[in-house]
């Protein structure tokens, strides 16, 4: 809705300047004809009259020129108002409300093809926000066009006031504008990606133009601004892959056989429905002596889809906690 | 990327909803009342036309076809033994005709003893009860004892059936798996182990336990060719003359082309969709195919067979519990509801929910066997394509 209503203060903008740069034209393009006209009679009426009849032709063209100057401004303002005829901007809502539409219905596509094609649904939502870039690029250069038909001078005289506008006014904005568009065609993270960015961690939903939503692991939508993204470091589990890598903490006495202790570890791994069996299984040991001495096992194997993150470490605590409990892992610590 | 594959899947999916939509507006009554006439007509099939598509393996080498290629190497890998002792292991899909194989495969050995195994082994006591009739060696009470067997006068080929049989998904599931494989390689100078293992727990075993490098030699059962399958159902159908109806769909390019042919052509056409259809369902796998037919019969008129192209039943998307209960039945080939248990790690009366609504659904079976106090859950041959797609697809396994 953000960008529908962006697009329509854009054209509002456009219409506005539009207007005023065809009244400011067509008026110094009038004063300038008269300037004009009334020096090629004052110099012919010299040349006729030169026995002093000036004081006359002065007051004439004192008369014409403020007449001629109204007629301008009738004119201009006749102009001002076509530009800026309702017809226009019925269109411009129309047209804004119609791609509006198509993206919502885009990315409903988008999502339904992303659940059906489960192997490619990173590939396929990482489409959505460059088919909605380039949906409201097209529609905004259309209606410019099409609409305004605006000449070399006008677009940059338009650029120089939007620019000068949103300067002042929606620094922040246009800030996120050009951090979405950063983020959408420099790709530090993608649509579906496990990011952690400034302490939030998350799978990422969308990538607006605005702002970017995270989906974190207690189910809250956070949405962060382009513009802070894009000064943040921003760390990325799965980069574009389905799966990513889930690291199992154990924490054990230092005195285990740890033997039998890499085996259960180990099998908790590779027998969860969770884990990726196309990649290898890893059990580390590292002792700690800081407050109470302590082994930490580290179980690190991949997950089959990055959405199972949780689910995969809690399964493999669970049935890892249960069968060291059972061989007596730690009653060892007593 | 498959670009081919992306496309019929996005055919797939808009035909798929595209019906689903027609049903929802237009299945009117006279579509469900023709359904009951066909259930009406199939029971009317004889029940001993039903018994030559019947699955059950074959006894003899002689019968078992398309399979020539597969003979060969079991009888080179024999010879291999004889160099470097390797044991062999035979890889396959359910239904692909492994057992029948291994029956025929006594004219290359005749002197082998075959070990089914039909449902899973848990401990070693039980292991050993059937190695050491196996071996004939029945003083030994654990497997250390088969390790020192006494030596024969002649060559051993022990065939080892279904050796998934020997582990549980689940913490200390495997123990008896490795134990007999180091069986096998204390073993493998004096006798000639054959294994079988079904394609799914190859590839999970493969991949966590590195379950392949134990065998020199593998042998992966083809898909059976088309000429082959078409020339077996012939066979079966001897005696009785085919007529090939209209399937329930047809393209619009069939639909024309049976507009403008005469009564023997069109016949020809029908036959040709239908074989089709029937290698696209089965893929190769003689048991898929078998079924297909079955399910085809539309009713059997004297001496004529009328066939109607069968037509699966789309299964819906499956829960995510859903798909995780059939790949472990995948994995292990059958499970009762405790093995499930165990190996998903959730409550008993949870596994055995989501087992009461997969079989309502037809996508598994119950069958209890002899020596067995609860039912063992399989899955049915029939929508195991669809189940390996979803398993593919939503779970990320590469199993197709």
């Amino acid at each position: 809705m953000f960008n529908y209503i962006l697009t329509l203060c854009f054209l509002l903008i456009c219409t506005q300047a539009s207007a005023q740069i065809d009244f400011l034209d067509s008026l110094g393009s009038q004063i300038e004809e008269a300037i004009t006209k009334d020096s090629i009679d004052r110099a012919e009426e010299a040349a006729e009259n030169a026995d002093g009849e000036q004081t006359e032709d002065e007051e004439a063209a004192a008369e014409t020129t403020p007449e001629a100057v109204r007629d301008n401004l009738t004119d201009a303002i006749g102009k001002a108002t076509d530009i800026i005829s309702p017809a226009k901007i019925l269109t411009i809502i129309i047209a804004s409300l119609f791609v509006w539409l198509t993206t919502k219905g885009t990315n409903w596509m988008y999502r339904s093809l992303a659940d059906s094609f489960n192997r490619r649904r990173l590939q396929i939502l990482r489409l959505q926000p460059i088919t909605n870039v380039i949906l409201w690029v097209i529609t905004i250069y259309v209606l410019v066009v099409t609409l305004f038909d605006p000449t070399r001078q006008s677009l940059l005289a338009l650029m120089g006031s939007s620019a000068l506008a949103l300067g002042f006014a929606a620094q922040d904005i246009v800030k996120n504008i050009f951090g979405g568009l950063l983020i959408i065609f420099d790709r530090p993270f993608q649509v579906g990606d496990r990011i952690n960015i400034g302490g939030n961690y998350g799978e990422v939903v969308r990538i607006g133009i605005r702002n970017t939503n995270i989906n974190t692991l207690d189910d809250s939508i956070v949405t962060i601004p382009n513009s802070k993204i894009i000064s943040e470091h921003i760390s990325n589990a799965n980069s574009g892959a389905l799966d990513c890598m889930v690291v199992v903490d154990l924490w054990l006495p230092v005195g285990i056989d740890v033997e039998k202790v890499r085996k259960i570890a180990f099998e908790a791994a590779i027998t969860s429905r969770y884990l990726n069996i196309d990649k290898a299984v890893t059990v580390l040991f590292f002792d700690h002596f800081d407050n109470q001495p302590a082994t930490n096992v580290k179980i690190k194997a991949y997950v089959l889809d990055a959405r199972y993150e949780k689910g995969f470490a809690g399964d493999v605590t669970e049935a890892a906690k249960k069968a060291l409990s059972e061989a007596g892992i730690y009653e060892t610590i007593q | 990327m498959d670009f081919k594959n992306i496309f019929y899947k996005i055919v797939d999916f808009v035909m798929h909803y595209g019906k689903m939509t027609y049903e929802f507006l237009f299945l009117d009554e006279k579509e469900e009342q023709s359904t009951v006439e066909e259930v009406q007509e199939r029971a009317e099939i004889p029940e001993a036309y039903l018994q030559r598509f019947r699955l059950h393996p074959l006894q003899d080498a002689k019968q078992l076809e398309g399979r020539d290629e597969e003979i060969a190497m079991m009888q080179r890998g024999y010879e291999n033994w004889k160099i470097t002792r390797s044991p062999l292991l035979i890889v396959g899909e359910f239904g692909a005709g492994m057992t029948s194989l291994l029956n025929a495969s006594s004219a290359i050995y005749p002197h082998a003893r075959i070990l089914e195994n039909k449902i899973n082994i848990s401990n070693d006591e039980e292991l050993v009860s059937e190695l050491k009739n196996g071996l004939n060696y029945p003083e030994a009470r654990t497997l250390k004892d088969l390790e020192t067997l006494p030596k024969n006068d002649g060559e051993q080929v022990i065939i080892f059936e279904n050796i998934e049989r020997l582990f549980l998904r689940k913490i200390h599931g495997f123990h008896l798996l490795e134990d007999f494989l180091l069986l096998i390689h204390a073993t493998k100078k004096d006798i000639f182990w054959v294994a079988t293992i079904n394609q799914y727990s190859y590839y999970y075993l493969n991949q966590v336990i590195n379950f392949g490098a134990n065998f020199l030699s593998v042998i992966r059962l083809q898909p059976i060719k088309k000429d082959i399958i078409e020339g077996i159902i012939q066979e079966r159908n001897k005696g009785y003359e085919c007529v090939y109806l209209k399937p329930g769909t047809s393209s619009g390019t069939l639909s024309q082309q049976l507009k403008n042919s005469d009564a023997s052509a069109k016949q020809q056409l029908l036959k040709e969709d239908f074989f089709n259809k029937l290698h696209a369902f089965a893929g190769g796998n003689i048991s898929q195919a078998m079924l297909f037919w079955k399910r085809s019969l539309a009713y059997v008129k004297e001496k004529r067979v009328y066939i109607k192209a069968y037509e699966p039943k789309p299964i819906g998307q499956l829960t995510l519990e859903e798909l995780f209960v059939l790949e472990a039945i995948l994995q292990h080939t059958s499970l009762s509801n405790n093995e499930l248990y165990s190996i998903l790690r959730n409550s008993n009366k949870g596994s055995k929910l989501i087992l009461e609504k997969l079989m309502e659904n037809d996508l598994l079976y119950a069958k209890t066997y002899e020596g067995s106090f609860e039912p063992e859950y399989q899955i049915n041959l029939l929508h195991l394509n669809a189940v390996k797609a979803q398993i593919h697809e939503r779970l990320n396994r590469n199993i197709l």
